[in-house]
């Protein structure tokens, strides 16, 4: 399962049906977001950000340390041995804890996620629906919950 | 069948009648014996068959008394005769996982798709309401149970329960996720960055 989601954990990616036996990389092969990425069709490069007085186009995504290094994966330090390294791991890890939550709240929400997939039908195993369908249904509570917050935070965009 | 003599009748017409009988009744166990033998032929057929629909000697549908198990769920739920549900929203959350605006606009979308409304059988016996299947259904996604588990309280049948599960999943990633599950639009997208950058990661969008 490979989610793109936000501090509300809410989910604007999903793939699905990957086999249990596949390793991260081939996951990743597998992913339409990956190979819209690499064919430069996502994400637009019309916003511009500025880090250490550098103007960059291209926005990331972070990953934990298995994914390769692409300019579009902000990875963490391996050894971080130094207190910038450090700084930046604790950092990363902080984002990135977002979509970690986000796994124990979708399979505390939908059970039947914590429950092996049968797939009786090559189009099922190809489709993972059920995922889908969890990820649809946690939006719609996550929609209600962002509804009840107010006030809207910043320049959030109410879906 | 049933001849009805006439006394009043010539003994030629009594020799008529009984030969016709006779043939009629010879052509009717001939073809009684023709029907027999087909019909045993396309049971052994069906027997063989992974769908075989209804075969005698197999167990009957057991008569589960479908308006009970809506009536539960109104009286719990949704309210029964103008009285309030026995458990309220919180609870209601708790069970569906969803709040009850969300799965009454599902159940809105639903109730009336082919397999969801409540049909009539063959012997005219009205079959299970789509509050009960769609119940059924979000159980299982909820609490990851057996499609059977709650056959007491719904009122039907695990294999029922099994394609209103599939049927559920199929409907909300058809109708949601054009709506929920897309990439972001670039005004949310700056959203994104603005909120990262605020938590030390700009040019991130997770």
């Amino acid at each position: 399962m490979e989610t793109v989601c936000d501090e509300d954990t809410y989910v604007g990616h999903l793939n699905v049906g990957a086999a249990g036996s596949n390793n991260d990389l081939n996951v990743l092969n597998s992913s339409p977001l990956y190979h819209a990425i690499v064919a430069g069709m996502w994400p637009p490069r019309t916003i511009s950000f500025t880090v250490n007085e550098r103007t960059r186009t291209m926005p990331c995504y972070l990953a934990d340390g298995i994914y390769p290094a692409y300019p579009f994966f902000a990875t963490p330090y391996p050894r971080s041995d130094s207190r910038k390294k450090r700084t930046y791991n604790r950092l990363q890890e902080a984002l990135r804890k977002d979509v970690e939550r986000l796994y124990a709240i979708l399979t505390s929400r939908f059970n039947v996620l914590m429950r092996p997939a049968r797939f009786t039908t090559v189009e099922k195993a190809t489709q993972g629906r059920a995922s889908d369908n969890d990820h649809a249904q946690h939006h719609g509570a996550a929609r209600q919950a962002r509804a009840r917050r107010s006030p809207p935070r910043g320049c959030r965009v109410h879906r | 069948m049933h001849a009805v003599m006439d006394p009043a009748a010539s003994a030629e017409d009594d020799l008529d009648l009984v030969s016709f009988l006779a043939v009629s009744a010879s052509l009717t166990l001939r073809r009684e014996a023709e029907l027999r033998t087909t019909m045993q032929r396309s049971l052994a057929d069906r027997r063989t068959q992974r769908h075989r629909g209804s075969v005698p000697g197999r167990v009957a549908n057991i008569e589960r008394d479908f308006d009970a198990g809506v009536k539960h769920i109104m009286k719990d739920y949704f309210g029964w005769r103008g009285r309030p549900p026995l458990y309220g929203e919180e609870v209601f959350n708790h069970r569906f996982r969803v709040s009850r605006d969300v799965f009454l606009e599902m159940y809105d979308e639903v109730c009336r798709r082919p397999f969801w409304c409540q049909q009539v059988n063959a012997t005219g016996r009205p079959q299970s309401h789509a509050l009960q299947k769609l119940v059924g259904a979000f159980r299982v996604l909820a609490y990851g149970e057996p499609y059977d588990r709650a056959d007491e309280y719904n009122r039907l049948s695990k294999s029922t329960i099994s394609i209103a599960v599939d049927k559920l999943v199929n409907f909300i990633v058809d109708h949601y996720s054009p709506m929920y599950l897309r990439a972001p639009n670039e005004s949310e997208l700056r959203g994104i960055l603005e909120r990262n950058a605020a938590r030390g990661m700009p040019g991130c969008i997770e």
